[in-house]
């Protein structure tokens, strides 16, 4: 079985990532050689010019266009997820992202101010999404950054986010 | 022991030489020599909160040595400094959220230069949900619907269904603007003002919640509840 022929076809009709599991399952090979299955073809792709290649992680891959081809991909570049997004968005996003998963009162706390309307122009961006509900009265939201959050950072999971220390996470304890 | 030689350098400067300014200067100068000559990986955090025992203490000597017209209250002075300390703390941990929010913005927009190959970041539904199933079992489903008829208008407890109760995190909100206002207040004082009965219930349940994040302190005594802003 051409196994490089399957996955470049799978990629291209795939509505998304797709999960190393969905490859190593159907091949029934590891992980391991399906890895190095990817950088044989990217290395191909690569050899012969091509303005896409396959970006992986641990967890999916996904075809990507190489980063030479910017400036000429304007014209069919989405707008960016970034576009019209605030600082006090951004402040937002980081206290989600590190301290998820969070309520809207703890967020305002650390902010200061009331963070409703940017933690729900961050939800319809689909950076963050209601994660679940916390057991106190009022039964509050909590938040958690999405998949695309990280898909967005290139990264696999929230544990590869820069470390800020303990430091961070003992100021309410302070109290 | 470095941290050793560190206390007893702190202490002549706090003990010996108390009425010499310029000593409190040469002392804290040597000090600090005296540290950065140490190796501190090995015990960073020692010395971090050895620095900051030792400032705090180089404050309170700094103002002893000023000319005093009154007393004052070294507890309430402690607590400034704890307050000030607490104060630099969000400071800087709502400054580090800030930053970090604007790399992880540069960060998404340095990876945007590539695009996926299916735009679906664009759409609404980025994970479709799995379906999920739920077995009714039909005789009970049928039980419970004949009992919850027959009691229906019968018992007093399914009255309240119709009622529109009030919304928990706009109590929160306006319980903490009404306390904002008064700073310190009873919770008399406060439902005094409210017209229902759910609207009491419901800043009850939201000075609950201000007391559990930390937003307000509550004390009950024979009176009523005293509510202090913290």
């Amino acid at each position: 079985m051409n196994y490089k022929k399957i996955i470049t076809s799978v990629l291209l009709v795939s509505d998304g990532p797709v999960d190393h599991a969905y490859f190593c399952d159907n091949f029934e090979i590891s992980e391991k050689e399906l890895l190095e299955l990817l950088a044989e073809i990217n290395d191909s792709l690569n050899e012969n010019d091509f303005g896409f290649k396959i970006k992986y992680n641990d967890l999916n891959s996904d075809f990507l266009t190489t980063d030479d081809v910017t400036k000429e991909l304007i014209d069919f570049k989405p707008p960016s997820i970034l576009r019209g997004l605030s600082t006090p968005a951004l402040e937002t996003l980081s206290i989600v992202a590190y301290e998820q998963p969070v309520t809207k009162l703890k967020v305002s706390e650390i902010r200061g101010v009331e963070s409703e309307s940017s933690l729900k122009t961050l939800e319809s961006r689909g950076l963050i999404e209601k994660s679940g509900i916390l057991d106190v009265p009022g039964s509050p939201h909590q938040y958690s950054t999405t998949h695309l959050f990280l898909e967005k950072l290139d990264i696999s999971s929230i544990d590869e986010l820069p470390v800020l220390g303990d430091y961070f996470s003992n100021v309410q304890e302070e109290e | 022991m470095e941290i050793n030689y560190l206390i007893q350098n702190l202490e002549s400067l706090l003990i010996k030489y108390s009425n010499n300014k310029s000593q409190v200067e040469e002392n804290l100068h040597e000090l600090i020599t005296g540290l950065e000559q140490k190796n501190i990986n090995s015990e960073i955090e020692t010395f971090a909160e050895f620095l900051l025992l030792a400032s705090s203490l180089f404050e309170m000597k700094a103002k002893r040595l000023l000319p005093q017209e009154e007393d004052i209250d070294w507890i309430d002075e402690v607590q400034i400094m704890k307050d000030k300390d607490l104060a630099f703390a969000r400071l800087l941990q709502f400054k580090a959220f800030s930053e970090i929010g604007i790399a992880l913005a540069s960060r998404i927009k340095k990876n945007e230069k590539s695009i996926n190959s299916f735009k679906y970041y664009q759409t609404g539904n980025l994970f479709p949900k799995p379906d999920i199933e739920y077995l009714i079992d039909k005789d009970k489903f049928i039980n419970t619907s004949i009992e919850v008829f027959r009691r229906y208008k019968t018992i007093e407890g399914f009255q309240h269904i119709d009622k529109d109760l009030p919304d928990l995190q706009k109590a929160i909100d306006n319980f903490l603007y009404e306390v904002d206002a008064r700073i310190n207040t009873s919770f008399e004082e406060i439902i005094n003002e409210l017209d229902t009965t759910e609207e009491a219930v419901a800043f009850f349940l939201a000075l609950l919640e201000a007391v559990r994040w930390g937003f307000v302190k509550a004390e009950q005594e024979s009176n009523g509840i005293n509510i202090e802003k913290q």
